[in-house]
């Protein structure tokens, strides 16, 4: 494991960053197998909670807090920070409870030399450091802290988000330990999972602020009394409840203060169950606050009001409490874990029962020595040995077998997808069948999202290869795949742009983008103008890929060439591109070709092999036709394949413009002998890409096996080793480019080059697993 | 019409100015454009514009005089200047205006057909990517089209578009019909043999279609060097942009600065489109300050420096030609080029150092070199560009030359503009206006004067004859024709105008007396909005300025522009209040109890004919009497005349000739109370 750690590499894209107090690590590999290292327990730890920013900031990330400075007690444990690429840096006080960090970087995660890998949020991420984990040997563990989604499943977005939650939770059970975050939560894996073997054991949150003294702390405010609702900007927090007993809560001279950062149109939607007259006080709703601040709000509240429809455990409740306040909440069975007294509990929509728990504890607040005896305290101390004792254990067991098979399975589009990954992927498999591989193919995304998830389930021993395009509607649930268990990618797109863009939206790709290059920053309007002008685009976006994969196989050297340099990423291998035309059509072509004589005025036939698309060059292709015709080259255009709009409509806007309709064939269809007699009649070929990270055309290939003079963009044939089998033109290319090179073609004299002996399916699956085993092997 | 008759106003050689006069820059290719010009013999060549695909438009030859003195002027005019200061906004020198303002008021329009066939010759010096062009030269008949060449001054577009990041090919078929137009024509000039190659071979032509030319390395005559003591410099020439290396270029004047404190290091050139992180760069150099950086420097300025200059720098690594190599060559100033840059074929050799790889050492060591090598006597490159202006107009290729006619057939276009202004005729009766024409020129020793014949006797009848038919038929056709494309196009004084008057709510009565007078409808909103709104006083004041410029009386006929003048001059009160900004004509007229005019306003000059009438209603009539051919100057014309007269404006009595001072026109400019 040879490898500068990205740890360093981040760093120097992205300056200084929070980071810096992490000490610096030269070299991963050495550090994880050092004699000192060792000797301890090397615990990764799963970052991911502590990175996103709808966790780190949230009860989630504050008991990934407490578990981390927990572990921090165990002797001779090294704790390994784990961070996603794809995700912000950490924060620093998050940064520093770690003795070293490392980019979650499947193949050569450092971290895979540890004892335990800890997962301290296992439902709010994908399962790809569980499969990495566990392939790698370690035993594991994982924080749970609730499972709501399963009990109201209304807070789903949708049925497919719904079986990803159950994929996760399902996912629980192939932990060797679970750490829960109450009684509650404990018991409810017992109900969720009851197939899980391994040990469970609890550490309650523990609130990050302590009592200051009672004569630090100030009191209510007798001037303005009010209530605290300790909620959050999310609906099950039903901060509703409240609301409605607004008005008698007034009556008693009460107002309500909101906390959670509810944004404006959340709070326009709550007010509307706010039924007092306008004379009345309206509840204040508090922007996002600082500890020293909340901390002074809780102190001031005459109690605390904690309204939530569930919870695994309440750190609001428990923050009261750790401060003294009084405190009522909803009759859960997480808040009646905290509090012992059944009357300062309500039911979540009982404004009545509400009132009642809210008289009680103003009576009690009264005797705070008696209303603290009616709040649960837990043993924090206590649960962090047993905590501690159980990851010592765990450590101290042996590396984890791995099966001994592990099954390989192909995940691709349907060979019935109209396609051209599906042809290709269908011609592989046949030749793996021909080989007698032993390699099971799936289309993943035909499947609805529960049988997909199900059978994701299933896959967390088998060695996966995905295939992936740049298209959604074909490789979406592949994504999501590759996403939870890392596997190979063969790559046939040399972007993720449009992908990512369809499926994250720009502000996403600013966002990952802004983090890979904090020094030329850039907005949503940058993002759209990619879109629109593919050109420009000066990045790939392969992060997602890169990330989760072993290896990764593409089809063109440059684009080999980016991958490793721009993304530092070792196990990229080229593997040419298979020719995907048999040997009778090769003879046939041949045979139409040596048959047919161009004359003297005889017009002359410029083809191009492939759906139209600006990316290759089309419209340049339309204008180099005219230019031709202009200097008297009688030529004809066809684009041989499919034609669709709206990009149809500017081709034929521009032959018409220049008065060349005539001469431009488009097509809707293309059948498999209409391409075979389009190649045997065209007297040149032309194959374009615009240089975007390298990429591939079949056809290329086809013409070059053929013998067709062929005209080519120089990274499109460099990609795939066939530059002295073309006239290569400039990345970038003017008409005039193209026009050149089809008059050197026609004019010069033929050169008799031998052809070159082009990769068949057969050297290409050769090729194939032997690149699947050298990723294995790193 | 055609025939022997026409072709007497055609033996010319006709140069297209349509981009420059689109929009005057100071770019290279313009900078070539202008120097040819002034070195064209002037009576043998006449500006024209493409109008529309299948028309052009004969233009003033003046133009040519403002467009050489727009180019000699790095800086607005001092009037403009003026304005600027008091707090006006617009952007244009009074040359440029000029320019517009000609370019808008053809003196004739004519069918594209009918000019090609005529016409002796057609040059164009410059590239351009407008498909109307493109079309029109496209649709030159092949018979003709042997009189058609054009300055192609370089292919960069289309062999090297990484040079250019806004280019977009997918999008750039006007690039496309441009090379159209080229093949639609007889002859090409170019700068170099090379590109006479490359130029050949693209366009399948012998490459005895194209003429190498020289450029001139001359500039304009510049001020003694300012040699300052022993100090040296070390000059740069170039927009700061990638293609021509400005990190290597900056650092290796750093290094030059640092290593020989007696040089001065001088980069001259406005910043271009370079990347944030090369930005940052060369600003963190120059601030360290020991390199001048120069943006916005006249002409004579840089002439000075580089004169001034011990080594010149310019390097590209994508050139059309770099006249800057040679201009320093002909200066006698060393230069440190590279192999990209075409013209340093023309200079290589002794003093030039010609690099095959730009890199920063070998730009230091050549600088060095070159400053011990110390200056040479002379310039070493010897072409001026009188020798180049020669070059192109005495080559015909595949044209048939025409001799001198030795008539100024020049002044025979003009005599046909007057022609359209100072003859009242019915508007109906060409044929009848053709006759008075006919008539009015041969009697009209002004003319025979003009065009350089003292005596008409000294022509022969037929010839005589055929000349005033030509000019007669041109007059009476484009006197029918409204030959001022529309107000979108006819900028600077005419949109401000209409600017003011939309501000003092007038347009609705401009479009009113528009209709009534030219039977056309007029679009004044959208003219609007081509010119940014400004204050009516500033906008009143700028009016004021241009007609009372000197240019204003050749264009407009002295008894217009005079009458103009003592309009606005003896209507001070109004223009005072206007300045003022703080009332406008519309609240004007509240005030006064005058109602905004109507239709029926305008249409009652028509009938005045009493002799004792106040000017403002003498000036209607006259707007209604005289023949419409609805430019630029009519509207304004109109319009103003339409205001005096309903603000019921008293004129003084004529004080013809006596134009006003200069203190006065200052006055309008600048606001009461500044």
């Amino acid at each position: 494991m040879n490898q500068v750690p990205a740890l360093v590499r981040w760093h120097a894209e992205n300056g200084a960053g929070p980071h810096a107090a992490i000490p610096a690590i030269g070299d991963a590999a050495s550090y994880i197998d050092s004699d000192a290292c060792q000797k301890e327990l090397r615990i990764a730890i799963d970052m991911r909670a502590l990175q996103d920013e709808n966790y780190a900031g949230k009860g989630i990330g504050q008991h990934t807090m407490f578990v981390v400075s927990v572990l921090r007690g165990i002797a001779h444990a090294r704790l390994l920070g784990v961070v996603d690429p794809m995700l912000p840096p950490p924060g620093t006080d998050a940064a520093a409870l770690f003795d070293a960090r490392f980019d979650m970087l499947t193949h050569a995660n450092p971290a895979r030399g540890g004892d335990i890998y800890l997962n301290p949020s296992p439902l709010t991420h994908d399962t790809s450091g569980l499969i990495n984990a566990r392939r790698a040997g370690m035993r594991t563990a994982a924080v749970v802290h609730d499972f709501i989604p399963f009990r109201q499943p209304e807070f789903c977005a949708n049925d497919a988000a719904l079986a990803a939650y159950r994929y996760l939770v399902q996912s629980l059970a192939k932990y060797d330990l679970l750490i829960a975050n109450s009684a509650y939560t404990a018991s409810e894996i017992r109900t969720y999972l009851p197939e899980f073997a391994g040990a469970v054991v609890t550490l309650h949150c523990r609130s990050r602020f302590a009592a200051a003294g009672a004569d630090a702390a100030p009191g209510p405010d007798p001037a303005a009394p009010y209530i605290f609702v300790a909620a959050a900007d999310d609906p099950r927090k039903n901060v509703e409840v409240a609301l409605r007993a607004a008005g008698q809560l007034h009556a008693i001279g009460l107002r309500l203060v909101v906390g959670g950062g509810f944004g404006e149109a959340s709070r326009r939607r709550l007010m509307s169950a706010y039924n007092q007259p306008y004379y009345m006080a309206e509840p204040a709703f508090l922007p996002r606050v600082s500890d020293a601040e909340l901390r002074a709000v809780y102190e001031r509240a005459r109690f605390v009001l904690v309204g939530s429809e569930d919870e695994g455990f309440s750190l609001p409740v428990a923050e009261a409490i750790a401060l003294g306040c009084p405190v009522i909440a909803s009759d859960i069975p997480a808040h009646a874990e905290q509090i012992a007294d059944p009357r300062l509990l309500f039911a979540p929509h009982d404004v009545k029962a509400l009132l009642r728990a809210a008289e009680h504890v103003i009576a009690r607040a009264a005797a705070p020595a008696s209303l603290a005896a009616s709040y649960r305290r837990f043993d924090h101390e206590g649960e962090a040995v047993q905590l501690r004792d159980a990851m010592a254990d765990l450590g101290a067991e042996a590396r984890r077998a791995g099966p001994p098979h592990r099954p390989l399975v192909m995940v691709g589009p349907s060979f019935n997808k109209p396609t051209g990954i599906a042809v290709y992927s269908r011609l592989v498999m046949q030749e793996c069948r021909a080989q007698k591989r032993q390699i099971n193919y799936v289309d993943a995304d035909a499947l609805e999202p529960e049988a997909f998830y199900d059978w994701l389930l299933g896959q967390a021993e088998s060695d996966i290869v995905y295939v992936m395009g740049n298209n959604n509607i074909h490789h979406s649930q592949c994504f999501i795949a590759m996403q939870n268990i890392p596997g190979a990618c063969i790559m046939h797109d040399s972007r993720l742009f449009e992908f990512l863009l369809n499926r994250e939206g720009p502000h996403w790709l600013a966002a990952l983008w802004n983090r890979r290059f904090a020094r030329r920053r850039i907005d949503v309007d940058t993002v759209v103008h990619w879109q629109r002008e593919r050109r420009l685009l000066p990045y790939s976006f392969l992060d997602p890929l890169i990330a989760r994969s072993r290896a990764i196989i593409v089809h063109s050297k440059i684009l080999a060439a980016h991958i490793a340099q721009a993304y530092g990423f070792r196990p990229v291998f080229y593997l040419p591109f298979a020719l995907q035309m048999t040997r009778q059509e090769i003879d046939l072509v041949m045979q139409m070709r040596r048959g047919r004589r161009r004359a003297e005025g005889d017009t002359i036939h410029i083809v191009m092999l492939g759906e139209t698309e600006p990316t290759k060059g089309c419209c340049e292709l339309v204008f180099a036709l005219k230019m031709l015709r202009l200097i008297g080259y009688d030529a004809m255009l066809s684009f041989v394949g499919k034609s669709d709009e709206p990009f149809r409509s500017e081709l034929e806007n521009n032959a018409h413009r220049l008065g060349i309709e005539e001469h431009v064939v488009l097509m809707s269809y293309m059948s498999r002998e209409a391409y075979l007699e389009y190649m045997g009649s065209a007297d040149v070929i032309v194959q374009l890409r615009y240089a975007l990270f390298g990429q591939v055309s079949g056809p290329l290939c086809d013409a070059v096996a053929c013998g067709v003079p062929v005209v080519a963009s120089e990274d499109l044939a460099a990609g795939t080793g066939l530059e002295n089998y073309c006239t290569v033109i400039p990345n970038e290319f003017s008409p005039m480019h193209i026009a050149d090179a089809v008059r050197a073609l026609l004019d010069g004299e033929p050169v008799l080059s031998p052809r070159p002996r082009l990769h068949d399916m057969k050297d290409y699956v050769n090729g194939l697993f032997d690149a699947l085993a050298s990723g294995q092997a790193s | 019409m055609t025939g022997p008759s026409q072709s007497a106003l055609f033996s010319l050689t006709f140069l297209d100015v349509s981009q420059f006069a689109a929009e005057p820059l100071r770019t290279g290719v313009q900078r070539v454009l202008i120097k040819v010009i002034e070195h064209l013999p002037r009576d043998r060549i006449m500006p024209f514009r493409v109008f529309d695909e299948t028309r052009v438009a004969i233009l003033d030859p003046a133009i040519f005089e403002f467009a050489i003195r727009y180019f000699r002027q790095s800086q607005p005019a001092q009037r403009t200047l003026v304005a600027e200061a008091h707090g006006r906004s617009h952007h244009a020198s009074q040359e440029e205006l000029l320019i517009r303002m000609l370019a808008a008021q053809p003196m004739a329009i004519l069918p594209a057909e009918r000019f090609f066939a005529l016409a002796e010759r057609i040059i164009n010096l410059e590239a351009f990517s407008n498909p109307v062009r493109s079309r029109l030269y496209t649709s030159c008949p092949p018979a003709h089209r042997g009189k058609i060449f054009h300055f192609v001054h370089d292919l960069l577009l289309f062999e090297s578009p990484e040079v250019f990041p806004q280019l977009n090919w997918r999008y750039a078929s006007d690039y496309v019909l441009l090379f159209e137009a080229y093949c639609a024509a007889g002859g090409f000039f170019v700068a170099s043999e090379q590109l006479a190659a490359r130029l050949a071979y693209r366009l399948n032509r012998p490459v005895t279609d194209m003429r190498v030319v020289h450029f001139g390395g001359d500039l304009a005559a510049a001020a003694p060097p300012l040699r300052s003591g022993t100090r040296r410099s070390v000059v740069v020439l170039g927009t700061i942009e990638p293609r021509k290396y400005p990190r290597m270029v900056v650092d290796a004047l750093f290094r030059i600065a640092a290593y020989h404190p007696d040089v001065d290091c001088i980069l001259i050139g406005k910043w271009g489109w370079v990347d944030a992180e090369t930005r940052a760069h060369l600003e963190g150099v120059l601030a360290s300050g020991r390199i001048k950086h120069h943006r916005d420097l006249t002409d004579a300025d840089v002439t000075a420096m580089m004169q001034a200059a011990d080594v010149g720098i310019y390097v590209s690594s994508n050139e059309g030609f770099g006249l800057p190599v040679i201009e320093f060559a002909a200066l006698g100033v060393p230069v440190v080029t590279n192999a990209a840059v075409p013209s340093a074929a023309l200079v290589r050799g002794e003093y030039a150092a010609v690099l095959d790889k730009v890199d920063l050492a070998a730009l230091v060591t050549q600088v060095e070199r070159l400053l011990a090598a110390g200056r040479p006597e002379q310039g070493y490159y010897q072409w001026r560009w009188v020798d180049c202006a020669r070059e192109i107009f005495t080559w015909w290729g595949n044209a048939q030359p025409v001799r001198d006619t030795g008539i100024d057939v020049a002044a025979c276009w003009q005599y046909c503009m007057r022609l359209i202004r100072e003859l009242p005729a019915d508007d109906s009766d060409i044929d009848a206006f053709r006759q008075v024409a006919a008539l009015h020129i041969g009697a009209d020793a002004r003319f025979w004067r003009e065009i350089g014949r003292d005596a008409k006797s000294q022509i022969e009848p037929a010839r005589m004859h055929a000349l005033v038919q030509a000019v007669s038929d041109i007059a009476a056709e484009n006197r029918e024709l409204i030959h001022w494309t529309d107000l979108l196009q006819a900028r600077g004084a005419l949109a401000e105008l209409v600017q003011v008057l939309s501000l003092s709510n007038y347009l609705e009565a401009l479009g009113r007396a528009y209709v009534a007078f030219l039977g056309r409808p007029l679009d004044v909103w959208a003219a609007c909005q081509a010119v940014r709104m400004q204050s009516a006083g500033d906008l009143f004041g700028r009016l004021i300025e241009l007609i009372n410029s000197d240019e204003a009386a050749r264009y407009l006929g002295a008894r217009i522009a005079a009458a103009l003048r003592h309009v606005v001059g003896d209507a001070r009160d109004v223009i005072d209040i206007c300045l003022s900004g703080h009332l406008d004509l519309c609240r004007l007229n509240e005030c006064l109890g005058i109602k905004l005019p109507a239709v029926e306003d305008v249409f009652l000059a028509e009938d005045l004919v009493r002799a004792e009438v106040d000017w403002a209603e003498r000036l209607l009539y006259f707007s209604a009497a005289r023949p419409l051919s609805g430019d630029a100057m009519d509207l304004l014309l109109e319009v103003a005349a339409g205001v005096c007269r309903a603000n019921g404006l008293h004129i003084a009595p004529d004080r013809s000739g006596i134009g006003p001072s200069a203190d006065l026109i200052l006055s309008y400019v600048e606001p009461v109370g500044a």
